[in-house]
């Protein structure tokens, strides 16, 4: 009993495969990453993973990057979303998002071949040797997997996030990373 | 009654001198031719009586030239008033006299001499009267003379009768026309110096002894009427003037103020004791002071505790803000965990015997770790989870969400209990104000400025209605002794007023008897003097003479008229010793006015007959040579025929 008390209360849910293994599923489904479209870059997902996870951070990169400023129509960044200063408190919700992401980074390879090994993923070998792109299986999830009763608030996270960053599928990790975290005033440093 | 004697007349000056010898008869004859000096002599003597010779002074018509142009002379008289001695030393053009008590010595030669070294007092008296009041020489000789100074009123005018008034019927002398009888005066000073009145005052205070006293109530009824009507004439003023103090105010005596002033006294001292309550009361009002601070502690507190309320409150909210993040994730921990389940269930990826490193599926003896080694298998420890190990997770993670429900409903319970404190603080803070507003308020009701203030006025109010109400008492007080001194000096006027009235008819009577007696002595007189002389009596209106009813004007008898109405006074003072005319009678050459030789001896002849009465008097008498009646010769004390024989001699 104490022992299982114990590893109750070891259970990290953020460490959770599980929890890693639907998010990356939901994340390549709403970027139709899905038979031979791929996801470039495997490196991307962990910090993806935190937006699926976490509608706040959706929320935060949606007040620092909303489009009724007069930045967009002056075209500067080609588009991209503009930051705009953020309080502190944001800010460091922002990062912790990051530092969890680069954490979680040497997890998702591993976990990205275990499901490869179960047909749930496919990997392939992107334009260099160490880049590693990714593409759901879908049809060989059961049927009702993804479902959006379920995984209805992650749907709607990594949705509201796509519209946010554009490109996400094939984007480098630099200029996501840029995007997501740098242009919000968060810093970054080199992977 | 009172005499006067000359004894010796003496003149003395650097240039000249005169020693008369002593008069020790009843009549002194001097003879002299014109210019040798009679009526000096006899100016000699009126000068030193106080009288005023116009030759003596140097603004004199017809001065007398070696007396004016004289220096350091004087006159002395040796005199015996009413049976004392006196020499009296008058320098010439001064005004002041000299009285000195003398002793008279017979010396070896068996000749009088009168010694003045006996070193009694001398007297220095002025001859006018002058505003100060002091007595003058003429009060003192009539004094001495008993014959009262009396004051006369004519008009708004005073003045007293005076010696040389008197001298007018004393000294028969050469200058006045003789049909005025009286000597003409020396200096006419003012209106009255010669009127009628005084002439007849004069008259009568020599024939009489009740006119001095007639005189004398005159002159305090006067006096007293005067007194009278001035302290009347105050009264009016003042009454004036207070009638103009009094203003509206209707006029009340002095008691009714008074009672109105005890009125107000009451009203004061009500008036100190309502105001002393009023005083009272606030002293009593004074705890409130106490409570008021106590009042002030209190809500001083009361915000002190909001205050720290409100950090408490701060604190909590801070610590429920904290409990909800916690709520908030675990509640998403825990539908990750339904979702974790839900992907194990479906995918069921990783168990127990999957390798935490490669994440592949592993064979593992049971007892044995995946390296090898013995373990329990109950305590060991994997990364992976069975299904019902997620459901206990689930189910921890759920008791937990719960038990922060729990704090955070604490926390709002807690919440509501301080904001309950702090709005109950709050609360003591307004009732506190409240208090505070409403204690502060109802001192300034106790302490009722305006009520002191009324009180106040009232007092002042009062004070000054006393103030004035003593003012019109002074007033009243003034006024009373005032009318008091009027009536007082209207009984004393009235009483002075019957005095003079009775003693009125009394000297009416008494002069009617002497003039009557007067009429009969000058008719004896005159019959004997004057062969034309049928009746001769005086006027009972101004004492003038009347010959043979007034029918009789002749000129040349007017010396005879006017000698034996002097003497007609010597008899009757010889007569009757009441009359206080002083036996006193200075002649100065009576052969003037042409009268006749022959008549002017009879005249003279009248003198002998004053022999009779055997009575000390003085007649001085002179005469020009051989102008006088044989038996008198030997009267005769100085003869100067010529001019060298003159009266001045120069000295050597």
């Amino acid at each position: 009993m104490l022992n299982d008390a114990k590893k109750r209360l070891m259970y990290v849910s953020g460490d959770d495969f599980y929890f890693f293994t639907y998010s990356i599923f939901i994340i390549l489904d709403v970027l139709k990453c899905i038979n031979e479209r791929t996801f470039r870059d495997y490196r991307k997902l962990p910090f993806l993973v935190e937006f699926v996870r976490d509608k706040n951070l959706i929320y935060i990169l949606e007040s620092s990057t909303r489009s009724d400023t007069q930045d967009v129509t002056d075209g500067m960044n080609n588009g991209a979303p503009l930051s705009r200063k953020l309080n502190n408190v944001d800010k460091e919700y922002l990062f912790r998002s990051y530092s969890n992401g680069i954490a979680r980074r040497s997890e998702m390879l591993k976990l990205l071949f275990t499901l490869e090994k179960s047909g749930y993923v496919g990997l392939s070998k992107g334009d260099i040797d160490s880049m590693v792109n990714v593409t759901l299986i879908k049809h060989a999830l059961p049927p009702d997997f993804l479902s959006k009763k379920v995984f209805g608030q992650e749907f709607e996270n990594m949705q509201k996030l796509k519209l946010i960053v554009k490109r996400l599928s094939s984007l480098t990790q630099e200029t996501m990373l840029e995007r997501l975290y740098e242009n919000q005033g968060v810093k970054t440093w080199a992977l | 009654m009172g005499s006067l004697r000359i004894n010796q007349v003496v003149y003395e000056g650097d240039s000249y001198f005169f020693h008369s010898p002593i008069f020790d008869n009843n009549l002194i004859l001097i003879e002299g031719d014109n210019g040798t000096g009679k009526t000096t002599f006899c100016n000699l003597i009126y000068f030193g009586l106080g009288g005023s010779v116009s030759e003596f002074r140097d603004d004199g018509e017809k001065k007398h030239k070696e007396i004016t142009r004289d220096s350091n002379n004087w006159v002395d008289l040796y005199v015996t008033i009413s049976g004392k001695n006196y020499q009296l030393k008058r320098y010439i053009k001064d005004n002041d006299i000299s009285i000195t008590e003398y002793v008279a010595q017979v010396d070896d030669k068996g000749d009088f001499v009168f010694d003045v070294s006996a070193g009694i007092t001398t007297l220095i008296l002025p001859i006018n009267r002058s505003k100060a009041e002091v007595a003058t020489f003429s009060d003192w000789m009539l004094g001495q003379l008993g014959i009262s100074v009396v004051e006369l009123y004519q008009g708004y005018d005073t003045f007293k009768i005076n010696f040389v008034d008197l001298m007018r019927l004393i000294y028969h002398d050469q200058k006045t026309e003789p049909e005025y009888v009286y000597k003409k005066i020396d200096v006419k000073q003012t209106y009255f110096s010669d009127s009628e009145l005084r002439r007849k005052a004069t008259f009568e205070l020599l024939i009489g002894k009740a006119f001095s006293d007639y005189y004398d109530a005159i002159v305090e009824a006067k006096r007293a009427e005067k007194s009278h009507s001035g302290a009347k004439e105050m009264l009016d003023e003042y009454k004036i003037i207070a009638n103009g103090m009094r203003g509206r105010g209707e006029i009340k005596n002095k008691t009714f103020l008074e009672s109105e002033l005890r009125e107000k006294d009451a009203i004061i001292e009500k008036l100190q004791y309502a105001r002393e309550s009023f005083k009272r009361n606030r002293s009593v009002e004074a705890n409130v002071e106490p409570a008021i601070e106590n009042l002030k502690s209190r809500m001083l507190e009361a915000e002190v505790l909001t205050s720290e309320l409100n950090a408490q409150l701060l604190d909590i909210y801070d610590e429920r803000s904290k409990l909800l993040f916690i709520k908030e994730n675990t509640a998403k921990e825990i539908t990750q965990v339904t979702k974790v389940i839900h992907t194990h269930d479906q995918l069921n990826l990783f168990s127990a015997d999957t390798c935490p490193y490669c994440l592949t599926k592993i064979e593992r003896t049971s007892g044995h770790c995946v390296c090898g080694s013995e373990i329990d298998e109950a305590k060991y420890q994997r990364f992976f989870y069975t299904s019902q190990e997620y459901k206990e997770i689930y189910k921890a993670k759920t008791k937990t969400l719960s038990t922060i429900q729990l704090a955070i409903d604490d926390c709002n319970d807690e919440v509501e209990s301080i904001k309950a404190q702090i709005k109950f603080a709050a609360n003591n803070v307004v009732d506190a104000k409240e208090k505070l507003h409403a204690l502060v308020n109802r001192m300034d009701q106790r302490i009722d400025i305006n009520s002191l203030n009324d009180i106040d006025d009232k007092l002042l109010d009062t004070r000054e209605e006393m103030a004035l109400l003593r003012q019109r008492i002074d007033i009243e007080t003034k006024l009373e002794k005032l009318q008091l001194d009027v009536d007082q000096k209207r009984d004393v006027a009235n009483i002075a007023n019957t005095a003079r009235q009775l003693l009125e008819i009394k000297t009416k009577d008494e002069i009617r008897s002497k003039v009557n007696t007067f009429s009969e002595h000058y008719n004896v007189l005159m019959t004997r003097a004057l062969s034309a002389c049928r009746t001769a009596r005086i006027s009972n209106d101004d004492y003038m003479p009347i010959i043979n009813d007034g029918e009789y004007k002749e000129r040349s008898s007017a010396v005879s008229i006017r000698l034996m109405y002097f003497l007609t006074m010597m008899e009757m003072s010889l007569v009757n010793s009441d009359v206080p005319y002083p036996h006193f009678m200075l002649v100065d050459t009576p052969e003037t006015a042409g009268i006749e030789p022959k008549e002017l001896l009879n005249c003279l002849k009248q003198i002998s007959g004053l022999e009779r009465f055997n009575l000390p008097y003085q007649i001085i008498l002179t005469t020009g040579l051989g102008k006088y009646p044989p038996e008198f010769l030997s009267k005769r004390v100085m003869f100067m025929p010529d001019e060298e024989h003159a009266l001045l001699q120069k000295r050597n």
